[in-house]
């Protein structure tokens, strides 16, 4: 058993910033009280009086496809528009040592997959950001299907290729074309194992991975949709609403323009990232009063990196970006806990110090939305990964 | 009149409680107490931090576009040696990102060619006084049209070219191109210099066939400063080693890897302008880049400015940058002078700016939250002398303007 004592805890489920004991079993929370009286044989770390918060969670990252320090990376297979039989998780390497920047700023879990250039590029993995191997940090390795739409993919098919798509349109029919396919099959897939199941005579069933791995959005796959433009928002609601999708809206960048539309629509939102050069059209309206605007408008929302667009040490500065545009602070610690957590389906595991729910805490040593933000240890399941020690200055990369 | 600052001049006054007077376009005179006379325009710092305005030293604002692509004309890649072009030619200054600039305390950025060409063309040096009012033209923004020649050095010219089967495809072909147009233009110097000696001494002379890149290039030998990009260390010799062939002042660009080799550095006095240092390491010469180089170059006491290379970081990302170097080992006052009298000594405009002297310009910004703090808040921005910007009461307005 671990216990951390004193905490000045927030744990995202009703209790914020009040003096607890936490006591972890094995991987998991299992108690918060006012007091916890340290057994014989318990690990014990005295928070002394420190911020405690659940683990901070990147819920759009393209870590370790894109590694850092490389050029040559694995973010985006230019090759076809339509990819949704590949995974992020086979071209992740653990070896990125974003990672471990990430641990260091009490990033615990990452949500990383493919690049935007293609409209439906293949699904996401979810891990933790410790491990050497995959196996150990992952928790899931498929958790939502990428798609995008605007200009990554006209630019990446259309004008470098000259290929399909070149236009918003085209994107939108491929995007429809493929989800028809999907559906179908899956029709014909269900007809098959109905039978299968029943011990019938099913005869032959010709697999499409593509298909197969697509057709799981229609038993609830979360679609992360790329979009940045007003249209092209509205472009993602209206195909998920007509295939009946789970969706999240990634980026949003012109989302705080349209705030009515999100509550109507009940769109689950991923902005960022805020920081960073308007280097298309489609970004032209980015803007650091998004948090406060979707804020004001009762839209729940999470933060990502889209790291390496902004490195992993960046999260945290992004809050405090945010913050300083009038995006309250608990909305801040929200978006990248328990809102980060419910945009990617985890919220069984993560997002809150629940008792079950998974021991990932960090014991902040100065306040993460403070510029001088300091995660002074950081647990991932049960276990501390990471301590900052005293005379380090060592949120910066290792040495390669 | 600016009364009651807590001022830093960056020419000895730190931190001081003073009064600053402004005549014209150029600060007049700094005291500790100034009496009023009628007919000023006064304001109370009321105690407030006072600084210099701000110097993003290295930027491809104004060139490269916000918001748009066809904007964008930051790299001619049609030709990898261009040094006639001049960075002043593109620069937009109705560019939203001025605006952000000028809300921010930056009141002079140094923009031009990106890093694509070995030779790209000069940069200018040019006031953000279009972020208050975007429809003046170049010539009422610019503080120096052409102040340092544009090179570069490493992976990008090499991809920009090489990968379409173009010179230079190595590093051996970009060093040679690069000594071939500089001895090229040492060459075309002579012949130009000896042109106008005649001329003057009134004696029988060829017409001059004049060539626009070397009659721009040649200025490096009358003193031009070189503005090098090489992040890997390997690129920051050659830099060097060439610069030397040639007898050039040059300062060394992003350079990644500087804090692994500080003897060297130290040896051949080399000036470094480092960053951008807060974003992606997305090509293997930078991966090395360190956000405690900042801490070790100023700790080794070499001169140093830090760049926002914006849009690469955008140019609202320098102060929160620099908060970033703070928090790895770099001192405040280190950050303070980074992007103030340093930014301007390496761009040889400290004459105009860079410091609060009398006789400069008055580029002065009143701090209502100190500029390296994440909540920073430039409150009063003063360009040439003149109130560019007053914060109003309300949220923050460090973002773009609606577009």
């Amino acid at each position: 058993m671990l216990l951390i004592q004193n905490c000045n805890l927030v744990n995202m489920a009703g209790i914020y910033e009040q003096r607890r004991d936490l006591l972890v079993e094995g991987t998991k929370v299992r108690e918060i009280a006012d007091k916890i009286e340290p057994q014989p044989g318990w690990e014990v770390i005295d928070a002394a009086g420190r911020l405690v918060t659940p683990g901070i969670i990147d819920s759009h990252a393209h870590i370790g496809l894109t590694p850092t320090g490389v050029g040559d990376f694995d973010g985006n297979e230019y090759t076809n528009p339509a990819t949704p039989g590949i995974r992020g998780l086979d071209a992740l390497n653990p070896a990125d040592p974003a990672f471990d920047v990430a641990l260091k700023n009490g990033v615990t879990t990452v949500i990383t997959g493919p690049g935007s250039a293609n409209v439906i590029g293949g699904t996401f993995a979810a891990l933790k950001t410790y491990g050497k191997t995959l196996d150990e940090a992952v928790i899931n390795p498929e958790i939502c299907m990428k798609t995008a739409l605007g200009e990554n993919p006209k630019f990446a098919y259309g004008k470098n290729r000259g290929k399909a798509p070149a236009t918003r349109m085209m994107s939108a029919a491929i995007f429809r074309e493929q989800l028809m396919k999907a559906r179908d099959y899956r029709a014909k897939w269900l007809e098959h194992k109905a039978k299968l199941d029943a011990g019938e005579e099913a005869g032959e069933f010709s697999y499409d991975l593509n298909m197969h791995s697509l057709m799981r959005v229609f038993d609830g796959m979360m679609v992360k949709i790329h979009c940045h433009q007003a249209d092209d928002i509205m472009t993602a609601i209206r195909i998920s609403e007509e295939f009946g999708l789970r969706y999240t809206l990634d980026h949003c960048t012109e989302g705080y323009l349209i705030p009515e539309k999100l509550k109507e629509h009940n769109c689950r939102v991923i902005i960022g990232p805020i920081f960073g050069a308007k280097s298309k059209f489609e970004l032209k309206h980015k803007s650091m009063n998004a948090g406060r605007i979707l804020e004001e408008n009762g839209i729940e929302f999470s933060v990502m990196t889209d790291n390496p667009v902004i490195p992993m040490e960046g999260l945290l500065m992004q809050l405090a970006l945010l913050h300083k545009h009038g995006m309250s602070r608990e909305t801040a610690l929200k978006a990248v806990t328990i809102n980060a957590a419910k945009n990617v389906d985890l919220e069984g595991r993560l997002g809150t110090l629940e008792p079950g729910k998974d021991a990932d805490i960090v014991i902040w040593n100065v306040d993460p939305l403070d510029t001088m933000s300091d995660a002074g240890i950081v647990i991932i399941d049960g276990k501390v990964r990471y301590e900052k020690k005293e005379e380090e200055i060592d949120v910066d990369y290792k040495e390669l | 009149m600016i009364k009651n600052c807590n001022l830093i001049d960056m020419a000895g006054t730190f931190q001081q409680p003073r009064d600053l007077l402004v005549e014209g376009s150029k600060v007049k005179e700094v005291g500790e107490h100034i009496p009023e006379q009628k007919g000023w325009e006064v304001i109370d710092a009321a105690g407030r931090l006072v600084t210099p305005g701000i110097i993003d030293p290295h930027s491809h604002l104004g060139v490269s576009g916000t918001g748009n692509r066809e904007g964008n004309d930051t790299n001619e890649m049609t030709s990898p040696v261009t040094p006639g072009l001049r960075g002043l030619d593109a620069i937009d200054p109705s560019d939203p990102a001025f605006g952000a600039a000028l809300r921010n305390g930056v009141t002079t950025i140094v923009t031009g060619p990106g890093s694509a060409n070995l030779i790209g063309g000069t940069f200018a040096a040019v006031k953000t006084v279009s972020g208050e009012n975007p429809n003046l033209t170049i010539e009422e923004c610019v503080l120096k049209e052409e102040a340092v020649m544009k090179m570069a050095l490493g992976e990008n010219p090499k991809f920009a070219y090489g990968k379409r089967q173009k010179q230079p495809a190595t590093r051996m072909m970009s060093a040679a191109l690069l000594r071939e147009q500089l001895m090229r233009a040492r060459e075309y110097r002579q012949k130009w210099e000896e042109y106008q000696r005649k001329t003057a001494a009134g004696e029988e002379t060829k017409p001059f066939e004049r060539d626009l890149a070397m009659h721009s290039l040649m200025r490096v030998f009358d003193g031009m400063n070189c503005k090098i990009h090489c992040h890997h260390a390997v690129d920051a010799m050659t830099a060097i080693r060439i610069a030397e062939e040639l007898g050039l002042r040059y300062t060394l660009e992003h350079f990644s890897d500087c804090y692994l080799l500080i003897d060297e550095i130290k040896k051949h006095n080399c000036r470094v302008i480092i960053g951008p240092l807060f974003y992606g390491k997305n090509k293997l010469e930078s991966h090395r880049k360190s956000l405690k180089s900042a801490g070790i170059l100023e700790k080794n006491g070499i001169p140093f400015s830090v760049m926002t290379d914006c849009g690469v970081i955008p140019v609202e990302g320098l102060l929160v940058q620099m908060a970033l170097l703070i928090k790895n080992g770099l001192s405040w006052e280190g950050a303070l002078k980074a992007v103030t009298l340093s930014a301007a000594q390496l761009n040889d405009i400290d004459d105009r700016v860079g410091s609060l002297e009398p006789g400069k310009d008055a580029d002065i910004v009143i701090w209502n939250v100190e500029p390296f703090d994440t909540m920073s808040q430039a409150g009063v921005v003063i360009i040439d002398g003149k109130v560019r910007y007053v914060k109003k009461d309300g949220g923050p307005e460090t973002d773009y303007i609606g577009l």
